[in-house]
């Protein structure tokens, strides 16, 4: 206790430097400063503590020493989505360097794996938003095929994001929203003439369900758009994840009722989407933490353990998807120890929902989870 | 009444028990006082400054512009009349305001116990479009309510609304005593509007009677159906036409004669039905109607056919003083223009937003002079982002390439977009109209056989071609006499 009062003490000295410094008083800095510079002036003044107890609203970072078990320091962590799937992330590289081949070649070779399509085309449609040249000489060369038309589509979607970015609507010029709306139509129209070129693969399919929510579909096209995905791939992963944030009444349609309800079928019809139950209690949580200790959600998640365990689900590419979710939701629901393994395995990896959806400060919070569930080992 | 007296009068109660406990805890114990005190502050001052609002807050300052009765006779004459009808005293003032509605007020002091002045606000909109039978209903219902003597408690209902809308609002809901409060006041509270709600809505029905038995039931009918599509296209009109050349430093020379055709161009279209709301102080419309109808009053006073206007005398000036009252200060200072021009005015003030940024990037970009064709030669060098780089735009330093590619194609677009719309307007080739309802409408001249959009498309493409646009400028462009604007082309 003696050594926690020091420690605010001499924080509290720094803060007034610091706002000195800036002309502020110390009220306006607190105000004006964000978390990454609130959190980085206490770690200056002592390593050890954790910003949560020093400033109240700050995040619970507890001071141990991941690498104790076995996980990376936090400069080391990756937000790079491509890394989890080694192929996936071959390819992609190359595609950044300038060379289409592999893309190709894994879309091709891959094809009919729509699990393995839907991670590759994801993290490539990312490649193809950020630069198109290896676009535009894949192309060239191989003409307007579906492997190609499918990362279009995606690669669409992604950059009307990244032309609106993720701010807020209200924080967003009319620019930015004319961009997004003007993008993700592009998107849209790519995805149906990659249909018309794939008619069995519900990849580009998936596209159509991640745009429902920008372009704001009404419920009977969205039914419209669902029914073909469920034709073509019944357990498709990315659109149930998808079609929950649609469905989610955060600023959509539809009830949180409903949606546990959409979730909990989908569970019960396969352990490999059971995670969609923790995907709708991270929506919950803002209204309600207890969410995580309700008796769905914590046989949810047991359900998601049970499936990690068995070479089906701890080996498919959308295994460290499921402990990201798995492992948020324990350190969510008090069970932090149990989560110490699932960090293990994530390693450097702090790509993926849910800690994409803290945009910049996603490796932060990845780390204030892990460093929960090791604190939760200890005490 | 006595509903209306009882929010005050419980949060009154509420308060001076909060004092008095504390004032007796302090007799037993300072100490322990002290303490509650800590909780007990906060929410007295929160109470007593919202019963503050209600008993002492004075009159709002007055909107809209006087209608004198030496200047006005017959308007003044008509009010009378429909006063005399009605049985009470005539109104001191009558104001001209910019709203589609009419309303009475009185000022009152100590909850309405006493009257001052009475005023009369009548709506522009509803001068400008009414016949003046109708406009005659909508005047006989206002009156109707000084008749019944509700527009005294009317301030005092209306302030104890507000009054309770700050306290609830001012009380810190992290404290557990005005937590508590909150919830008391909250429940009970919602009862008491719904009853002043119910009690205003006998008002209006009994005003609505009222105004039947003086001027007719048919005519009362007819306002409540102008009323509602007046309101309509007012709001309309306010928010898509009135200012559309506001920026830019433009109102409009007519106003009301841009309603008219806006009305007229809206005519045929359905008007909202209201859905009803348990809150509001009227009776949902068609209720209020079928009433009126049932009594088929023929009316005790006679009033002219024709528009409302001609009980006016000069009525334009008067309505346009009533618009510019209600857009505030600003508006005395903007110029006039025809409903054409301002069509022009408007939209290449909001086409030309970016241009300024991309003409000048250009310039800078090829060290020429500020001018489209040296924008057009920017492009044609395939220098895009250069051009379109916004330093206060939302870029990230991760942005790839592509995402910076694709954002200064936008803003290229726009801006190009501007500058090609004010040199072709500056060089007779586009023609500006009126188009009613929308904002308004332009159309390249017959010369010329090409589609704009796929001209500017083209010149902001990944290979850009800017050949065809060049020669559509270089076209239009023959030297005549003419003043030029901001963004020329050579």
């Amino acid at each position: 206790m003696a050594l926690q009062i020091g420690a605010k003490t001499r924080v509290l000295m720094a803060m007034r430097k610091e706002a000195k410094a800036r002309g502020l008083s110390v009220q306006k800095y607190m105000g004006t400063a964000s978390h990454q510079e609130l959190i980085a002036l206490i770690r200056q003044v002592d390593p050890t503590v954790n910003p949560a107890e020093i400033v109240p609203g700050l995040p619970d970072i507890p001071p141990v020493d991941v690498t104790r078990w076995g996980m990376p320091p936090e400069a080391a962590l990756s937000t790079d989505l491509s890394r989890p799937v080694p192929v996936v992330g071959a390819a992609v590289a190359a595609a950044r360097a300038g060379d289409w081949r592999p893309a190709a070649d894994l879309l091709e070779r891959s094809y009919g794996d729509w699990a393995m399509r839907s991670v590759a085309v994801h993290a490539l449609g990312e490649a193809a938003a950020d630069d198109g040249a290896w676009m535009r000489a894949w192309r060239a060369t191989a003409g307007e095929n579906r492997h190609f038309a499918a990362v279009e589509a995606h690669g669409l979607l992604w950059l009307g994001w990244k032309l609106r970015g993720s701010r807020p609507g209200e924080e967003t010029s009319p620019m930015q929203h004319d961009a997004f709306f003007q993008t993700l139509r592009r998107s849209e129209a790519a995805s149906h003439r990659a249909i018309e070129l794939a008619p069995d693969d519900p990849t580009p399919w998936s596209t159509l369900i991640t745009l429902a929510r920008g372009l704001s579909y009404d419920p009977d096209q969205f039914a419209a758009h669902w029914r073909e995905l469920q034709a073509r791939d019944p357990l498709h992963r990315t659109g149930h994840e998808f079609a929950l944030m649609y469905w989610s009444p955060e600023d959509g349609p539809g009830s949180y009722d409903s949606l546990f309800a959409f979730a909990d079928r989908a569970a019960a019809a396969s352990p490999s989407l059971a995670f969609l139950v923790l995907q709708a209690a991270f929506d919950y949580e803002a209204r309600d933490e207890n969410i995580w200790r309700d008796a769905m959600v914590q046989r949810a998640l047991d359900l998601v353990l049970r499936w990690l365990s068995t070479p089906a689900g701890g080996g498919g590419v959308f295994a460290d998807s499921d402990r990201r979710w798995a492992a948020y939701a324990l350190v969510s629901a008090g069970r932090g120890a149990e989560a110490v393994p699932l960090f293990a395995h994530l390693g450097v990896d702090a790509s993926g929902r849910p800690w994409e959806d803290y945009n910049d400060d996603a490796a932060a919070v990845f780390d204030s989870f892990r460093r929960r569930a090791c604190a939760a080992v200890r005490s | 009444m006595l509903l209306i007296g009882a929010v005050p009068t419980a949060m009154f109660v509420v308060m001076s028990a909060l004092i008095w406990f504390n004032v007796y805890a302090f007799t037993v114990s300072p100490l322990s006082a002290l303490k509650i005190a800590i909780g007990v502050v906060p929410s007295a001052v929160v109470l007593g400054s919202g019963l503050w609002v209600l008993v002492f807050k004075g009159d709002s300052p007055l909107h809209g512009v006087p209608v004198r009765e030496e200047e006005q006779p017959e308007l003044w004459a008509l009010v009378r009349r429909l006063a005399e009808a009605a049985g009470t005293a005539p109104p001191d003032d009558i104001r001209l305001t910019a709203d589609a509605n009419a309303a009475v007020v009185e000022d009152t002091r100590l909850l309405g116990l006493i009257a001052l002045r009475r005023h009369m606000f009548v709506g522009a909109p509803l001068v400008a479009e009414m016949a003046a039978p109708h406009l005659a209903a909508v005047i006989a219902h206002e009156l109707a309510h000084y008749g019944n003597r509700d527009t005294r408690f009317a301030g005092t209902a209306y302030r104890s609304r507000s009054a309770f809308a700050h306290t609830l609002t001012a009380m810190n809901r992290d404290d557990y005593l005005q937590r508590g409060l909150h919830f008391l006041l909250r429940h009970y509270g919602r009862l008491v509007l719904h009853a002043s709600a119910n009690l205003s809505r006998r008002q209006e029905r009994a005003a609505d009677e009222a105004a039947a038995r003086t001027v007719g039931s048919a005519p009362t009918v007819a306002a409540f159906g102008d009323l509602t599509s007046i309101a309509a296209s007012w709001e309309l009109f306010r928010r898509r036409h009135l200012v559309t050349g506001w920026q830019a430093g433009y109102l409009p020379a007519d106003a009301f004669a841009g309603f008219r055709r806006l009305r007229d161009s809206l005519e045929g279209e359905p008007v909202e039905a209201d859905e009803p709301d348990p809150y509001d102080t009227h009776p949902p419309m068609g209720e209020r109607i079928a009433s009126v109808r049932a009594l088929d009053a023929p009316g005790t006073v006679r009033v002219p056919a024709g528009a409302a206007l001609g009980l006016l005398r000069d009525p334009r000036p008067l309505l346009d003083a009533a618009l510019l009252d209600g857009l505030g200060p600003e508006a005395l200072a903007k110029r006039r223009a025809d409903w054409p021009a301002l069509v022009r005015i408007g939209a290449l003030a909001s086409a030309t937003e970016h241009t300024g940024l991309v003409l000048a990037n250009a310039a800078r970009a090829t060290g020429r002079p500020v001018a489209l064709r040296t924008l057009l030669d920017a492009l044609d060098a395939d220098m895009l982002v250069e051009v379109g780089t916004d330093p206060a735009g939302p870029q990230r330093p991760t942005d790839g390439p592509r995402v910076r590619r694709e954002r200064a194609r936008i803003l290229v677009h726009a801006g190009l977009t501007g500058a090609v719309l004010a040199a072709l307007t500056d060089a007779g080739a586009l023609h500006w109209s009126e188009s009613w309802p929308s904002r308004g409408a332009v159309r390249l001249d017959e010369r010329y056989d090409d589609s704009l959009p796929d001209l500017l498309d083209a010149a902001v493409s990944d290979r850009p071609d800017t050949t065809r646009l060049r020669a559509l400028l270089d076209s239009a462009d023959q030297p005549r006499e003419r003043p030029r604007g901001r963004w020329h082309y050579r």
